[in-house]
């Protein structure tokens, strides 16, 4: 059951209203029950296994609090920690190692005496795993105060995140779980106005753009691209995955918000970005302060201002972020370029902090601006082409091979040049509407204009989510 | 219940009232309305004209699922002697129609040429078969032929394949026509074809083999990197009685699919109108684009020559006042590659480019329409078609 299924949508108006019906202990076991229904509406089969990492944490993690701060903690803490790594490792990384690994032994006359591993990929595991790893880390680090099983198994498995993020801390999400706020319409207002534009966000935008995506990475079509084509398609797929995981992210904001819940934000405009770190902290912001948190700065405390470590401490990070999007060189290839491009611009930085005018001066901003784009757009290729000679043969394209004629029709040119003076407007159009809205409220006396304004912009949007249904459009991101 | 509950509960009715009422309205189809009012358009221009569909006559799912067409087509070719079976293959241009300024619409659905040359020669014995879809490509027409040759009672005596200059730039393999992969004699043929890695068309081919590949397999029991048995979960199973419900339940969204049209129109309307780009331009067809279209027609030609079918290539007719050429070359790289492949497999190439005059031609929102004929655009091909065909079948 998708966010932008018809029967979720049905089925979420009776599901708030009874929420909002019960006593807030009901919520809690109501919250979670549904929870689990949500994710076994994919498969039952495969519902055990979050509920089973929950209950491997919480005992690790109980174990761990009462051993304290002695060699048993620690055993715990990491035994937590590489059970949920095994666990993903088996479900999502098997046969990328197994079929890497057999690669490796024909290069020396061998033949493996393996075959594929027959698993799927239980959805959005890659998600909770990370959710439950950074329970654990929390835990030991003293920021849970005697979590209860509850509160831990609604942490993890609290569905508006779930299957797809935001991932969240412990923090920010359970002290919510008390669900002792009174309803009030604002949660409404907020909620749907999230919700509905996420649906508008994959129905209209998304799908559409993948479909013009899906016809130009067409292997076959490759050879036939030119400079203008690679440089198009690649701005093409940086604007379908960015419409279709934002949409996930704010249909995700937006359930919750109707229950009262707040999920941090995952999205602020990155294609506004003015540098590759910059970049990071608007592109899927709550992986990146996960990484940050657990990644980053435990691995660079030992290095302090030694510039090679950190560099090859980013690199190193960076293409396991890209390892954690999926199990494929392409997307280690997308990650060693982002971290590559942080290291650069960390370059960049020592090289002008005796002069910060520089940095301030217009050429310059706007040239990392466009410099950070450009290195964004040309990172998706990798991350999106079906194999590594693709992804060469278009890279190659867009840099060195210069060709100058169009290979798609002019639509999807038109379509693409359409979305990027719509990002380049967004953050202002929000703006605007926003001042509109509270302009028409304070006008009118209409408390959040739940009557007749927002419920057409609502109309509206449900309306052309409608109009572009597309039932087998999956969502990119879950497939992570 | 609170005074906000109950305000909550009055903006959901609101809005699924007015979500009802902008079903019901269609109102960007009015916008589009509007729109070619304002720039002195008929009605007709900015209309899909319905074209007559026979399913003993033509390929009716347009290259969605041909195979069923096919079961149909070999049942009632079974009796008609081989050298009287003529299939005509190609693309729109041969499908639909798009009224000229002076033509009106019709009750009746309009016949395009190729009705017209079957009715004309159903009298003398010949049965005619269209075979034909929106942006062709040759691959797609050389996997047709490759399909129907395979047996017996579908193979053609005469094979009549329409081309422009604009169906080079077509190319793959469309999902529907990939599924007659699932005949394993037909999927072993076409592997055949795609092992020869020199061949302009063996990565077409092997990209659509693939695809057919993975979606048997997503079909069948989970395995791989996909969410685990999901077709056959429960929220699939809910999902799809939910929306069966939908439609028979709310008045105007089993018709959803028209608002994206009426989309869809407008935009192309702001194309037309703001940025001024109109359809059908002349271009230069990629070269890869290019080699590959070739190597389809080639193939097609070897394959007619080896089942001893006849072969007529017949240069459609594109309107007077557009040009589809973006170079001199183009052209005569187009004319003598016909005319090469012509007499390299003993092929006849008629030539009716300049046959139909620009008041025959229909008119879009974007104006003349480069390829689609009006109504006796229609007629007058169709009577120049059986004039040179007719001899070719012996009458």
């Amino acid at each position: 059951m998708e966010f932008n299924s018809y029967s979720y949508l049905l089925a979420l108006i009776p599901v708030v209203a009874l929420f909002w019906a019960l006593p807030p202990v009901a919520r809690r076991w109501y919250v979670l029950v549904l929870s689990l229904g949500f994710y076994a509406s994919w498969g039952a089969t495969y519902a055990f296994l979050p509920i089973a990492i929950c209950g491997a944490v919480f005992w690790c993690a109980h174990r761990m609090l009462a051993a304290g701060e002695t060699p048993a903690g620690r055993r715990w803490f990491l035994g937590g920690i590489a059970f949920v790594l095994i666990v993903l490792s088996y479900f999502k990384y098997a046969n990328f190692f197994l079929d890497n690994f057999a690669r490796l032994i024909r290069m020396f006359g061998a033949e493996p005496g393996w075959g594929a591993v027959q698993v799927a990929l239980p959805l959005g595991i890659s998600f909770y795993s990370f959710e439950a790893i950074s329970f654990l880390i929390d835990s030991r680090q003293g920021r849970v105060k005697k979590p209860a099983f509850l509160d831990m198994s609604l942490f993890v498995l609290f569905w508006p995140h779930l299957v797809a993020g935001p991932i969240v801390r412990v923090r920010e999400l359970v002290p919510q779980f008390s669900f002792s706020k009174k309803f009030d319409a604002s949660m409404l207002a907020l909620g749907l106005d999230r919700l509905l534009w996420g649906l508008v966000q994959k129905n209209v935008f998304a799908n559409p753009l993948g479909s013009w995506v899906d016809d130009g990475f067409r292997p076959a079509a490759t050879a036939s691209l030119s400079t203008i084509d690679g440089w198009a398609l690649a701005v093409a797929f940086g604007l379908q995955i960015y419409f279709d995981f934002a949409s996930y992210s704010n249909m995700a904001i937006g359930t919750a918000r109707l229950m009262g819940v707040t999920l941090p934000e995952n999205f602020r405009h990155p294609y506004h970005a003015v540098s590759p770190p910059d970049f990071w902290g608007r592109w899927h912001m709550t992986l990146s302060r996960w990484i940050r948190d657990y990644l980053f700065f435990p691995v660079n405390a030992r290095y302090q201002a030694a510039p090679g470590p950190l560099y090859a401490s980013l690199l190193g990070i960076m293409g396991l972020a890209g390892l954690w999007h999926g199990a494929g060189w392409g997307f280690i290839a997308w990650g060693l370029l982002q971290g590559l491009y942080l290291v650069l611009y960390r370059i960049w930085e020592s090289a002008t902090e005796s002069r910060p005018g520089w940095k301030e001066a217009l050429p310059v901003r706007l040239g990392w601006r466009l410099a950070t784009l450009a290195m964004v757009m040309t990172a998706w290729i990798p991350f999106r082409a079906s194999t590594g000679e693709q992804a060469a043969v278009m890279l190659k394209m867009m840099y060195t091979g210069f060709r100058f004629h169009l290979s798609q029709p002019v639509n999807f040119y038109l379509i693409v040049a359409g979305f990027v003076v719509f990002c380049a407007l967004e953050p202002w159009l929000g703006e605007k509407i926003e001042q509109a809205g509270r302009s028409l409220e304070a006008r009118t006396g209409n408390p959040h204009n739940l009557v007749l304004a927002r419920p057409l912009l609502y109309a509206v949007c449900l309306l052309l989510f409608l109009a572009f249904d597309a039932r087998d459009a999956k969502f990119i991101y879950f497939q992570f | 219940m609170t005074g906000a509950a109950r305000l909550a509960a009055f903006a959901v009715f609101q809005t699924l009232a007015l979500l009802g009422v902008l079903l019901w309205l269609r109102p960007v189809g009015a916008v589009n309305r509007a729109i070619d009012w304002l720039a002195g358009l008929s009605p007709e221009a900015a209309m899909t004209i319905p074209v007559r569909r026979q399913p003993d006559l033509h390929e009716t799912s347009l290259g969605d699922a041909p195979k069923a067409s096919f079961e149909r087509l070999a049942a009632r070719w079974h009796d008609v002697a081989p050298r009287r079976r003529v299939l005509f293959t190609g693309n729109s241009q041969m499908q639909m129609a798009v009224l000229a300024p002076n033509e009106r619409l019709r009750p009746e659905p309009e016949r395009t040429y190729f009705d017209w040359v079957a009715e004309g020669l159903a009298g003398r014995g010949v049965s005619c078969y269209r075979l034909s879809a929106g942006a062709l490509s040759y691959s797609e027409a050389l996997w047709y032929l490759t399909y129907l040759t395979g047996r017996p009672e579908t193979t053609p005596g005469l094979v009549i394949l329409q081309t422009n200059y604009a169906g080079f730039a077509n190319g793959g393999v469309r999902e529907g026509i990939a599924a007659l992969l699932d005949d394993e004699a037909f999927a072993a043929r076409i592997e055949k074809l795609a092992a020869d890695p020199a061949w302009a068309l063996s990565e077409p081919a092997r990209e659509a083999l693939a695809r057919h590949r993975r979606q048997r397999e997503a079909s069948g029991p989970a395995t791989g990197a996909s969410p685990a048995g999901e077709t056959a979960a429960a929220g699939h199973r809910l999902e799809t009685a939910t929306r069966a419900w939908l439609d028979r339940a709310v008045p105007g969204l089993a018709i959803r699919d028209l608002h994206k049209v009426d989309v869809y129109s407008l935009l192309f309307r702001a194309r037309v109108h703001v940025a001024r780009i109109r359809s059908g331009g002349a271009r230069s067809i990629a070269p890869a684009r290019l080699a590959a279209s070739r190597a389809a027609l080639e193939a097609i030609a070897a394959l007619c020559r080896e089942r001893g079918i006849r072969l007529i290539i017949f240069r459609a007719p594109v309107n007077p006042s557009v040009t589809l050429f973006k170079t001199e070359s183009d052209r005569t790289g187009y004319e003598e590659f016909l005319a090469g492949l012509c007499k390299r497999y003993g092929g006849t190439l008629l030539d009716f480019e300049a046959s139909v005059p620009a008041a025959e031609w229909g008119n879009g929102v974007d104006g003349p329409d480069p390829l689609h004929l009006g109504r006796a655009g229609h007629k007058r091909l169709a009577e120049l078609l059986i004039e040179r065909i007719a001899p070719q079948l012996g009458l």
